[in-house]
């Protein structure tokens, strides 16, 4: 050890001092030995030759004493890698291929790695992250929101948190600040700033004071917000802001960071706005956020809210009971979504890497087959095993190191591209770069990649018969049957992972296909949609909310070109506006945790018709359902099969809430079909409306839908005109036509889609490159074999089959393969399987086809130079 | 008569402990004190020095000799004492060993 370091230092320092002191040590010996020879007697002249005699070879002792200093393990190391470089200059082409193949497998390998840390791996940018939850409360069928009352009482009851904030959105129109713009913030409490580490970068966040009804208004910005929309004031802290109408003080900005959920424009109290929530009963869409104390698991957390919910039941019993709480891993709950693509999109980039090894160990095989006779020679003259696999894989490795330095290139430019054409909803997808974990990543995988790639040829020197080899010469030696072999098990394997690879992606792209045919239910043709909000404020009763839209949308069916205009509370694709309990009076009440829950939406008399969703029995809203006649509604056919799969449900009778909570009998008049409310790759939901007219709670949000005669975005001004007539402080949401809409829906399918699809492009042009390299080589051993038969009387046709066959022979082979593993795998890909059954044997068989066909071609060009082989002529060579 | 391996590092180490010595009088000390029946191979004793140097068993210092040329001495340091210490018991043990084995019984 202690010789170890005194060597490391020595190669730190240099090590010109050790050769300078030896050199001069040697001179100062045959010195000394001279004039000892001198006072023996001897002449000078004599004494300095005998000396010089005496002493040996001067250089060769100087350099043998400077060896004691060097590493011999790895300067022999580096000596197989130049070694190493050497070979590759001498075959560029080779060389090329080589390290393009090996380039290609590591740089879609580090670009997905890149994504997949900086989405999936990499804790989230808060203190502590790991132990944030997000919590709620839930029944036996699902979770929702927890209520002002019960969040208070956890949060001063439970042992197993740090601290606790509850958080809900808080949307608004801004005004007095240039146009009227909707902003999207959130109203929190106290605690909610620590737990996510957040700072203010002017002013101050909001604390206790700040967080409690009768507090004077006041809002914190974002610093997305307060650079993109107010223009970066440097004045803003102080000022005032007008929300919803109503005055706020800016009382600071944070300073950026990510948040999870969606663009977060400003933070405004939770609690100052909390005296209307009396009961414990009332919920108002408000989750918790929560710190793990160290040590404590979620569900010991659990247990420990739980068992306050327990004791509130006893005193406070009603609606609540049988609430328990929910917790869910902030991490998981950001991007858990995300893991079934990241892992296949990992997954595929793998196996593409797999392909590239097998090629290159395909082509090394070939190479070192070239090779036989020297290695044989370098055996035969004295150069251990060991000495020749070191330097194969050696060899190999430098290569491989080569490659992975052009991948760690390549990914850097993929990702830009791959960080261009993502869906922008992909959490933090935008801090994705080349950064030092993506360099050990590729380095490590170029490693394995080189030792995998080289193993092939190093098991096969391994078996090198010195005799046979040297007696054969170069051509084929080597070239015999385990050789062969053992490339064509590398083309069996890269056919069979391009199966699995083209499989999935055939799948994905049926799917895409499948979503962007599929049915939303309505007709979404020529059909412009934008959402309003009305601010409170203004319009503070149900009837203000109606008579505007009443007023609007009479304006917008006077428009020309418009042919009918509806509105509704919750649009397709908009997903869940508010969901709640129902149940059917007359069926036995469920227990208590498993009331159902449906969608509940509102709409207009007319909407039905104009979205061109079928009415299947009964009729839809009409001008005399009123708030004041009987409750009614329109269910879709989801509800209808549940309860009345083979009757009317035309005078049936829902119940608002369920049998446990408060609310009115309402009388079912229609039955329509069923909307695609989430999203043309989502199953339509339960969902209940009820006429505009008659909802029980109006917020002032609606979305309008307008059917044009011609191209529905040349109605797009004269629309934005007609509800700035009506009033000039609202911005329209969400603006454009319905078709858009539904297709931004599908942004991360499609992107999914594309890169899959990529993928198994490049394992087919890799599985190309193989077969035709194999074959390529079997043709050239085989041409004396091929002379012979030709000159026998065999037909080119016949040869041009023989050899053709033989490639064919492989890749079926590797398709059955592929074909079986591909059906195993797919198990992983059913999440994203949409429309179409995830083991379909048509896909699976069109993809084998699209394999075979590739195969075929990249045997093309073997096959056909077989069958031109001039017989006379290669007989004569001999 | 060459020097069985490993023996030349623990011949270098006695020779140093008279006194501090360069490898031209290490290399003559070695052929005097066995009576000229070992032969000092530069080629053995430059890096056999260089190792003891490396293990810090001596240390090497540029000096001017008692007839006034310039040699580089190398020096016992206490690590090598105590290591010639050793390997001399070690030595006299395997000595005695191969000769009771050696000397015809009788």
């Amino acid at each position: 050890m202690r010789q170890w370091w005194s060597k490391l230092r020595a190669w730190m320092t240099g090590r010109t001092e050790i050769d300078n002191d030896l050199a001069e040590e040697v001179r100062s010996h045959v010195e000394l030995e001279t004039a000892n020879l001198m006072e023996r007697g001897m002449s000078p002249e004599a004494a300095r030759a005998a000396a010089g005699r005496h002493f040996g070879n001067t250089t060769a002792v100087a350099e043998h004493a400077r060896d004691a200093w060097s590493f011999a393990a790895i300067e022999s190391l580096l000596k197989d890698v130049r070694y190493g470089f050497r070979a590759m200059r001498r075959s560029p082409a080779f060389s090329l291929v080589v390290i393009l193949t090996f380039a290609l497998g590591v740089g879609v390998n580090a670009a997905i790695f890149s994504v997949v840390n900086t989405v999936l791996l990499k804790p989230l940018p808060y203190p502590d992250s790991e132990r944030l939850v997000v919590l709620s409360e839930a029944n036996a069928k699902s979770d929702f929101s927890v209520t002002w009352g019960n969040f208070n009482y956890w949060r001063a009851g439970n042992h197993s948190f740090d601290d606790m904030a509850a958080f809900q959105f808080f949307g608004g129109t801004l005004t007095g600040r240039g146009d009227p713009v909707t902003t999207q913030g959130m109203a929190v409490t106290a605690p909610y700033y620590a737990l996510f580490g957040l700072r203010p970068l002017m002013g101050r966040l909001l604390g206790a004071q700040d967080d409690r009804v009768g507090a004077p208004a006041t809002i914190v910005l974002t610093h997305q917000f307060w650079t993109s929309r107010l223009g970066g004031d440097p004045h803003i802290v102080g000022s005032t802001l007008l929300l919803n109408g109503n005055p706020y003080e800016v009382a600071g900005v944070t300073a950026p960071l990510w948040m999870p959920w969606f663009r977060v424009d400003y933070y405004v109290s939770l609690g100052r706005i909390s005296a209307k929530w009396t009961s414990r009963q009332q919920h108002a869409s408000i989750r918790g956020l929560a710190r793990l104390k160290t040590g404590v698991t979620l569900a010991a957390a659990r247990a420990d809210l739980d068992a306050i919910m327990r004791r509130l039941d006893e005193v406070d019993p009603g609606t609540e009971k049988d609430h328990h709480s929910h917790g869910e891993f902030l991490t998981e709950h950001t991007v858990g979504g995300l893991r079934s693509t990241m892992q296949v999109l990992m997954g595929a980039a793998v196996l593409i890497l797999l392909i590239a090894c097998a090629n290159v160990a395909s082509l090394l095989l070939a190479r070192n087959t070239a090779r036989a006779s020297e290695l044989a020679l370098r055996k035969a003259i004295g150069a251990g095993q060991l000495r020749l696999i070191r330097q194969l894989l050696t060899e190999n490795v430098a290569i491989a190191v080569a490659g992975g330095l052009v991948g760690v290139l390549f990914a850097f430019c993929a990702l830009r591209l791959l960080v261009g054409i993502a869906p922008t909803t992909i959490p933090r997808l935008a801090e994705t770069h080349v950064d030092l974990q993506v360099l050990a990543f590729a380095s490590a995988i170029t490693l394995a990649a080189g030792l995998l790639a080289g193993l092939a040829p190093v098991l096969a020197a391994g078996r090198i018969d010195l005799s046979t080899a040297l007696k054969e010469g170069a051509r084929l030696a080597g070239s015999g049957k385990g050789r062969q072999s053992m490339r064509s098990l590398l083309v069996v394997a890269e056919v069979a992972i391009t199966l699995v690879l083209a499989f999935g992606s055939a799948l994905l792209l049926r799917s895409l296909a499948a979503a962007q045919n599929s049915d939303p239910g309505f007709d979404s043709g020529r059909l412009l949609t934008f959402s309003l909000d009305l601010p409170g404020k203004e319009y503070s009763s149900p009837e203000a909310v109606r008579q505007f839209y009443g007023s609007l949308t009479d304006s917008l069916r006077h428009l020309p070109g418009v042919t009918a205009v509806g509105a509704v509370h919750c649009p397709p694709p908009m997903g869940d506006c508010g969901d709640w309990f129902y149940s059917v009076p007359g069926r036995p009440d469920p227990p208590r945790d498993q009331v159902p829950l449906a969608l509940f939406n509102w709409a207009d008399p007319g909407y039905f018709q104009m979205m061109g969703i079928p009415i299947r029995q009964g009729r839809e809203f009409s001008n005399t359902d009123r708030p004041d006649g009987r409750k009614v509604v329109v269910i879709n056919e989801s509800v209808a099969h549940r309860w009345w799969p083979n009757e009317s449900a035309i005078g049936h009778q829902l119940k608002f809430g369920g049998p446990y909570q408060k609310g009115d009998l309402l009388e079912i008049v229609g039955v329509v079909a069923d909307v695609r409310q989430f999203g043309l790759d989502e199953k339509p939901e339960v969902e209940v409306y009820q006429p505009w007219a008659a909802a029980n709670e109006m917020d002032g949000s609606v979305a309008i839908l307008i059917r044009t005669a011609g191209e529905p975005s040349q109605s797009m001004p004269a629309v934005r005109a007609s509800v700035a007539a009506l009033d000039r402080n609202l911005p329209l949401q969400r603006f454009g036509t319905m078709d858009a809409a539904l297709g931004s829906g599908l942004a991360r399918r499609r992107f999914t889609t594309l890169l899959l699809a990529l993928f198994a492009g490049l394992a087919m042009l890799l599985a190309a490159v193989g077969i035709y390299g194999l074959l390529n080589y079997w043709v050239t051993s085989r041409e004396p074999e091929i002379a012979v038969r030709l000159a026998l009387g065999a037909s080119p046709g016949r040869i041009l089959r023989w050899t053709s066959f033989h490639a064919l022979r492989l890749a079926m082979v590797g398709v059955a393969i592929g074909a079986v593993g591909g059906w195993f795998a797919v198990r992983l890909l059913s999440d994203l399987v949409f429309g179409i059954p995830a083991h379909s044997p048509a896909t699976l068989a069109a993809a084998a086809g699209a394999v075979l066909a590739i195969a075929f071609l990249a045997a093309a060009v073997p096959s056909w130079r077989a069958a031109r082989v001039n017989a006379a002529h290669r007989l004569h060579q001999g | 008569m060459e020097f069985l391996q490993g023996t030349l590092e623990v011949l270098i180490l006695r020779s140093l402990q008279a006194g501090a010595n360069h490898a031209y009088g290490i290399g003559q000390f070695l052929e005097q004190q066995s009576g000229n029946e070992f032969v000092v191979d530069n080629g053995s004793l430059y890096p056999a020095l260089q190792r003891l140097l490396q293990r810090e068993w001596v240390t090497a210092q540029w000096k001017v000799s008692p007839k006034a040329r310039r040699a580089r001495y190398y020096r016992l340091t206490p690590l090598g004492r105590k290591q010639l210490i050793e390997e001399q018991s070690k030595w006299q043990r395997f000595v005695e060993a191969m000769s009771r084995v050696l000397t015809p019984e009788g």
